[in-house]
């Protein structure tokens, strides 16, 4: 359990937790598994947080967690509604797939804390 | 004569000329004359495979280009804001297709799209993100029309301005950091 916090720590100071955002897009990759390009991705973060997403902050945080190792990606076949231009599909790795594990179980440990002091002050 | 005038008749001389290649023409569709086309606006140009076309603005922003050969209407291609209406003469039959995608002729604008090569470098990248972009502006113009459609591809324009040039700034700085170890 101390080995495990020590990790998360590590990743944290060595910025490999992922972020909110982050978490947001992994799951969006996983959720469209085969089918995981730029245009369903960017849709379903912005169904899923009820925020609008730019193609340029997506872009940017996908080329971070590709750097990361959360994910890699590889290139389609240009389409013709894309003026010819070819599509870039993504997939999770290992890495990503614990990386939101540990997202998960952080945002738990939140949770779990604030049910516990709801108040928010003293217990 | 007065710019109004002169816009009706205009007007009056190309749909008469598109009546008549709605109607089931002779046996290879009617001639174009040059003169009539000359008066209605329209230019002749030569298109890249060697085909010869008259081209011309109609007016309220439709674009028509008629499709010659040999002197002899092949097709005739009207583009509006909102649909493409695309008509065909062969076997003397003028036939009128009002199916023809509008995605297929739709183009995002140019201002907007050169945008990104002025901050995005990488070629691979910026053909993805205008490769998305496009498909999306498609879909937006297919449901709402241009104006929508060219307000959506700004704003993303507009909110990536800032990712993207954080995200040079800080590749720039992490050069930098790598030349001074």
């Amino acid at each position: 359990m101390q080995m495990k916090r020590i990790h998360i720590l590590e990743n944290i100071l060595n910025n490999r937790a992922p972020g909110n955002f982050e978490a947001l897009i992994l799951s969006a990759i996983l959720f469209h598994r085969e089918d995981a390009y730029g245009v369903p991705i960017r849709q379903w973060a912005e169904e899923q947080s009820g925020k609008m997403v730019s193609v340029g902050a997506l872009y940017t945080t996908l080329d971070r967690m590709e750097d990361k190792g959360y994910i890699s990606s590889y290139m389609g076949e240009p389409g013709p509604n894309r003026g010819g231009r070819a599509k870039k599909y993504f997939r999770v790795e290992g890495a990503g797939l614990a990386a939101l594990d540990e997202w998960r179980s952080a945002n738990d440990r939140i949770k779990k804390g604030l049910e516990l002091n709801p108040a928010g002050g003293a217990a | 004569m007065s710019k109004k005038i002169k816009a009706v008749k205009r007007r009056a001389m190309i749909d008469a000329f598109l009546d008549d290649i709605r109607r089931a023409g002779s046996e290879h569709g009617p001639i174009a004359d040059s003169i009539t086309m000359k008066r209605a606006g329209f230019r002749l140009i030569r298109l890249p495979d060697g085909t010869v076309a008259y081209k011309g603005d109609i007016e309220d922003g439709a674009e028509s280009t008629i499709y010659l050969e040999a002197g002899r209407v092949e097709a005739i291609q009207t583009h509006r804001s909102d649909s493409i209406e695309l008509y065909g003469v062969s076997g003397g039959i003028a036939r009128r297709f009002l199916h023809a995608p509008p995605e297929a002729q739709v183009v995002p604008p140019r201002l907007a799209e050169y945008t990104f090569y002025l901050i995005i470098r990488d070629k691979n990248a910026r053909s993805v993100i205008l490769g998305d972009l496009e498909e999306q502006y498609q879909d937006v113009y297919s449901k709402f029309g241009r104006r929508m459609a060219s307000v959506f591809y700004w704003e993303q324009v507009m909110l990536s301005l800032g990712p993207l040039i954080w995200k040079t700034l800080t590749k720039i700085v992490q050069i930098r950091h790598w030349f001074a170890r």
